[in-house]
């Protein structure tokens, strides 16, 4: 770990200044230089996607795959079309770190998707924004690819050689599941969002048959200081395995929520104390590192663990897409598992059996609970429900639909139980949270 | 290539997934949305197997075999997840086999016993969904739908009309028509079949009796000209059902609606119960030894000279086989099968309705020209093999008065007056003439000086591209069945066999009903006997025959508008002295015409053979008993050559008679047809009036399917008048209108209109689909259309 934190170093350069979505900021920074070097240079392909594996850049969105091996994938001496897609259908609950790259720092996106373009062979690439984003991110989006445009950096015959790539702005009409990879192909080809099998993955056949890279938006911004200051300037922060940077939204029960760019393996303490600490000096219950999808983990855990994908497995969940939810103390968790249940339920897309008939089981039985009507063997369904649906699905949305339940019963299945016993709704006192046991309940219940 | 499936060693072939390597193998992987014939969906998760060393359990139907790799289908990891998926699947379900049609025959009743629990942990309320109406032949309880999509990948993959779509996410995902219509496509009762549940359910049958109490007989299509094979499902000697009976050289795993839904006729009120005498002027109900005496004595009387015999080409081959036998004995020669057919110039070198490469290597045709044929309604088995050739990138191309709907697109078409089909044809002769100069195996060969005469220069480049396309390796061209009713029938023949000649490519006559071939090499013609030889004794064909006004006339399985010289026919039968009817169905109005009927088995009800294009012999049993007091044909004709005196020797069986016929000609060679450049061809006409066009609705086209009240509520639209805005205005037509006046001779008709840019100029498209429609008039006769 360095010394000093170096925070919003990366896809969150331009923040401090007046209008840090402009063309003219961005380029004061240094910004399309790197494009620039690399259309009149014309380096090997291979030398821009070997930079981006030394650097160990994996990617933003959830998975955390190494980026530079991705594009490796592509098969480089066939003649086929490619594409690269970026997924900016940013839609996981408590996720909005793309949200603020689009609207402050949009080229940095878009030169990232021209160097992309460029390293897979692409000649075409589709930003996909998730359909709540027609308001002011999409009208930024918009707006720096016309300056791009202007300025003759994307196109035909970009600045008189013989590269030419065009970047297509997409809307989504409003689903979860178009987040996922296959599914916002499909969405792009003009048909229902429906994640498709793998294999064949899209590297070999995804958009219109093409082969097909998807990146995440903080993946593609990062990639033009990368390949500017070098992957070893990039490797030098952060852990061995958890490189560079990453983009904490911090949400919940903070003082001070908002997006943190920390360079990884920071403590959580220190996130924490970043945003603020917990509200009103309430000690710490629990916290979702990753979105709404991972698994809970218990506060105590969580204060001695680092922010990077190998801790946070250690702590016993994921880092997902870096949405930092904190709970204090009085958080009610099966009132809260209620809310993300209902959320995957209504987000299922619908395709495969155990997702579709699952979610809703899942969440009708802690809607059972939640209002006074549970037995114990309810709650034993309810555990048995997440181990069914995951690991059988098409595509993550099943298991990221079962993660959630599975862990807040782990962690909090005193608190459902006191749900069953007290056959009511009660406002919740956890300090009174005696730990019941199965058995106890039994003999209670008699 | 090997891998282990449960320890066995199974071989594959790269590119194959598990579960077609396990099926292979006889290895059993439960599964609902993977069907052999669609895509891949993998969204059920029934098929989940473990594949050793990977901690995910894999779908079977999705996952590619892999070299040397290791499978299990019943391990824990397989059965758990299996059991998993099944538990899921009926959360939702109801639990209510016992008033469910699918029960008893249902994939997940089945996996259900095998991996279900005993008791549903479900305690929540389940999903209900709407159903909506989707036409007269599917009944829907959508409430059971599992989401497997099958149906959805069936129409848009197999039968090419996308009508099923999943609509809404997740939970409340419903498989509907995007709008609120009826099915359309000509093939959609085959959802029926792939549906693994209840929910998709044969309208006809539905609620009406339970799987288990079934007798299955295998049968053969009485509609089609290619044979498809289906199982006829018979409960209390009644046709309960029909479905496919897969055969890989025709119909594959399909049916047609027409196949699968024909069988309500039975039923029908025009159904003849008793045989019919007229006695003393009044129709009554007598017995068969009553009516066998009548007719001895009335054939004792006749003029063999002055009497007809007409056979339905959907008859039986046994049943043709002794008809035509029968009245040869007694001295009658005119027979004819051809009632359909308006033109016999050139008949006696005439060769029956063929292909000339077997049905299943169409979809490996290069090229394919559609001469007028409505082919994805009038025999949606070929239509779904040209579908097959057009998705290995064939180019199809029609010449066609209407532009019909097809399950496949045309690469090029033209849409021509009827009036000028030898016109358009000779335009592509005369092209082929230039391009093919160089070709030594063409120099022999002359074209016909009245064809030449007719040469005019080219310029419309739509006919080049058309025959270019046809020069293609391996083309075909098809001959629709409605061309028999064209003026020109013949000549399009002779014109089609010279394109086929200078393209090298083969040549398909559709026939028009189930058994033409076999009504062919039977001899029912009045110039050839059976197994095709020259009769000594020649007699009149059917136009001659209707002409003639002859004394007496027996007609066999066909209903007067059977006849294309319809109104010529009842003037003939009211002129004449005695007239015979074999029928199944007779209206109340057509029966004052005769003077006996004797009840007539239908197909269905009768054992027999059909001979398909290919000249495939298919034999069947007897579904069921004949109904009321009707009798078998090949009974009722042995008993007449009996009474008549004939010496038989042992053909008193059905079987006796099949080995009879089967003997005779079986092994006939179809004549070879006189060279073309031999053929005198009488002069060219051309006409330019106002033209009736339109062929037979593809439910109004033999006697069974026009009585089948299902299968005529499909379409809404079928009883319109189709007229184009260019032949409207020329006729000054009133558009405001919906409704106009139709002539044809002294005969006129008030008809619903719809404008339709489908149709060629000059010409009123009418697809026939009631009785009113042949009171009318002829096809590709002058029309006049007027105001009212």
């Amino acid at each position: 770990m360095k010394n000093k934190l170096s925070i919003n170093e990366l896809c969150y350069s331009t923040l401090s200044s007046d209008k840090p979505n402009s063309f003219d900021t961005y380029v004061s920074q240094g910004g399309y230089e790197t494009w620039k070097k690399i259309i009149k240079e014309m380096p090997d392909r291979k030398e821009i996607i070997n930079a981006v594996i030394e650097s160990g850049l994996r990617g933003r969105g959830g998975a955390g795959f190494s980026t530079g091996r991705k594009w490796s994938f592509i098969n480089q001496d066939s003649d086929a079309i490619k594409y690269l897609v970026c997924n900016a259908d940013e839609s996981e609950p408590g996720t909005c770190k793309d949200r603020d790259i689009l609207r402050y720092n949009p080229h940095a996106l878009l030169e990232g998707m021209l160097i992309a373009s460029y390293a897979i062979g692409a000649e075409t690439a589709y930003c996909y924004l998730r359909g709540e984003f027609i308001d002011d991110v999409y009208k930024s989006v918009k707006d720096a690819l016309k300056d791009a445009y202007e300025n003759k950096l994307i196109g035909k015959n970009i600045l008189k050689t013989n590269v030419s790539i065009d970047i297509h702005d997409l809307i989504g009409a409003g689903a979860y599941i178009v987040g996922e990879e296959t599914a916002m192909l499909e969405s792009i080809e003009g048909k229902k969002g429906f994640p498709r099998y793998k294999p064949p993955f899209p590297a070999v056949k995804g958009l219109f048959g093409s082969p097909t890279i998807i990146n995440n938006v903080e993946t593609l911004a990062s990639i033009p200081k990368i390949i500017s200051k070098g992957p070893g300037w990039f490797s030098s922060f952060g852990t061995k395995d958890s490189a560079g940077f990453k983009c904490f939204s911090v949400s919940g029960h903070v003082n001070n929520p908002g997006n943190f760019e920390i360079p990884l393996g920071t403590p959580f303490k220190t996130l924490l104390e970043l945003a603020g600490g917990v509200k009103d000096g309430k000690k710490l219950k629990a916290v979702i590192p990753g979105g709404s999808s991972v698994p809970v983990v218990p506060g105590d855990i969580m204060l001695n663990t680092d922010m990077d994908y190998e801790s946070i497995v250690n702590a016993g969940s994921l880092l997902g897409s870096g949405a930092v939810i904190i709970m204090d103390e009085d958080t009610n968790m099966v009132e809260v598992i209620h809310r993300i249940a209902r959320f995957y339920y209504s987000e299922s897309c619908g395709q495969c059996t155990p997702c579709r008939e699952g979610t809703g089981w899942m969440f009708k039985v802690i809607d059972k609970i939640l209002k006074g009507n549970g037995t114990l063997d309810d709650l034993k369904t309810l555990e048995s429900i997440p181990s069914m649906i995951s690991g059988s699905t098409i595509c993550a949305l099943g298991d990221a639909a079962a993660m959630p339940v599975e862990s807040f019963i782990k962690h909090y299945r005193s608190e459902f139980l006191q749900y069953i016993k007290n056959q009511k709704v009660d406002p919740i006192d956890t300090n009174n949270f005696a730990k019941i046991s199965d058995k106890e309940f039994v003999l209670n219940r008699k | 290539m090997k891998i282990k499936i449960n320890n066995i060693e199974c071989t594959f072939s790269k590119g194959e997934t598990l579960i077609q390597v396990a099926d292979r193998n006889g290895i059993h992987i439960p599964r609902f949305c993977y069907h052999e014939k669609l895509s891949i969906a993998a969204n059920c998760r029934m098929c989940l197997v473990e594949q050793v060393g990977v901690n995910k359990p894999q779908p079977a139907c999705s996952t590619p075999a892999v070299e040397n790799q290791e499978y299990l289908t019943q391990s824990n990891l397989a059965v758990n997840s299996q059991k998993n998926t099944m538990e899921f699947l009926l959360i939702n379900h109801p639990l209510d086999c016992p008033v469910c049609d699918q029960g008893g025959m249902c994939e997940l009743q089945d996996q259900a016993l095998m991996h279900g629990r005993v008791k549903s942990r479900y305690e929540q309320e389940k999903r209900v969904v709407l159903d909506h109406y989707i036409g007269p032949l599917i009944k829907t309880n959508m409430t059971r739908c599992i989401h497997c999509t099958r149906c959805v990948r069936y129409g848009e993959e197999i039968a090419g009309i996308k009508e099923f779509g999943a609509v809404g996410r997740g939970e409340s995902m419903e498989i509907r028509t995007y709008l609120t219509s009826a099915i359309d496509s000509p093939m959609s009762g085959n959802m029926i079949d792939i549906c693994p549940v209840g929910a998709l359910n044969a309208a006809p049958s539905h609620m009406r009796g339970r799987t288990w109490e079934l007798e299955e007989v295998k049968y053969i299509s009485p509609h089609d000209c290619v044979g498809s094979n289906m199982n006829l499902h018979i409960l209390d000697n009644s046709i309960f059902r029909v479905v496919p009976h897969e055969n890989k050289k025709i119909n594959e795993t399909w049916i047609s609606d027409r196949d699968r839904f024909s069988y309500e006729a039975i039923e029908h009120k025009d159904r003849v119960k008793k045989p019919i005498a007229k006695i003393n002027g009044r129709h009554i109900e007598v017995e068969w030894e009553q009516a066998f005496e009548i007719i001895k004595n009335k054939m004792a009387d006749i003029d063999p000279g002055s009497t007809a015999g007409f056979i339905s080409a959907g008859s039986t081959v046994e049943e043709q086989y002794l008809f035509q036998k029968w009245l040869r004995e007694n001295n009658i020669f005119n027979i004819d099968h051809r009632v359909s057919q308006s033109n016999f110039d050139y008949e006696e070198d005439d060769i029956f309705p063929k292909i000339d490469i077997p049905i299943k290597d169409i979809e490996n045709c290069k090229s394919i020209l559609l001469i007028d044929s409505n082919v994805t309604y009038e025999q949606p088995i070929l239509s779904h093999k040209i579908r097959k050739a057009f998705l290995k990138e064939a180019k199809i191309n029609s010449i066609h008065t209407y532009s019909y709907k097809n399950n496949f697109n045309l690469n090029n078409s033209l849409l021509i007056n009827p009036n000028n089909f030898s016109e358009t044809l000779i335009d592509i002769i005369e092209y082929l003439s230039v391009i093919t100069v160089n070709d030594k195996t063409l120099k022999k060969f002359t074209i016909p000086e009245t064809i030449k005469n007719k040469f005019k220069g080219l310029t419309n480049t739509n006919i080049i591209e058309i025959t270019n396309d046809l020069l293609l390796k391996n083309s075909i061209i098809f001959l629709g069945s409605n061309l028999k009713n064209h003026p020109d029938f013949q000549l399009l023949k002779i014109l089609t066999n010279i394109i086929s000649i200078y393209t090298k490519s083969n040549t398909c006559y559709l026939g028009e009903k189930s058994n033409e071939a076999g009504a062919w090499l039977t001899g029912c013609l009045p110039k050839r006997r059976e197994g095709f030889a020259l009769a000594k004794h020649q007699g009149f064909n059917a136009k001659e025959s209707i002409q003639r006004k002859l004394d007496s006339y027996i007609i066999y399985n066909l209903d007067l508008i059977d006849f294309y010289y319809y109104s010529e026919l009842k003037k003939s039968l009211e002129n004449s002295k005695f007239v015979l009817g074999f029928q199944s169905f007779v209206t109340e109005e057509e029966k004052t015409l005769y003077d006996v009927i004797l009840p007539l088995a239908t197909t269905f009800e009768s054992p027999g053979t059909f001979i398909n294009i290919e000249k495939e012999w298919q034999s069947f049993a007897q579904g069921c008993m004949p109904h009321y007091d009707s009798k078998e044909g090949w009974k009722i004709l042995t008993k007449l050559r009996l009474e008549s005196g004939s010496q038989l020797s042992n053909s008193l069986d059905y079987i006796d008679i099949l080995n009879e016929v089967d003997h005779i000609i079986r092994n006939t060679e179809s004549i070879e047809p006189t060279k073309i450049e031999n053929y005198k061809i009488n002069e060219i006409k051309s006409n330019s009036y106002l033209t009736r066009t339109g062929g037979n609705y593809c439910y109004f086209s033999d006697n069974i399917t026009r009585r089948s009240i299902s299968l005529n509520t499909v379409n809404k639209n079928k009883n319109l008048v189709y007229v184009n805005k260019k032949t409207l205005v020329e006729n000054n037509i009133d558009l405001e209108k919906n409704k106009v006046i139709l002539k044809q001779g002294d005969k006129s008709l008030l008809v619903k209109l719809l404008v339709d840019e489908n149709v060629s100029d000059n010409c009123i498209y009418i697809s026939n689909s009631n009785r009113e429609h042949f009171e009318l008039g002829k096809q590709y006769q002058p029309i006049v259309i007027e105001n009212v």
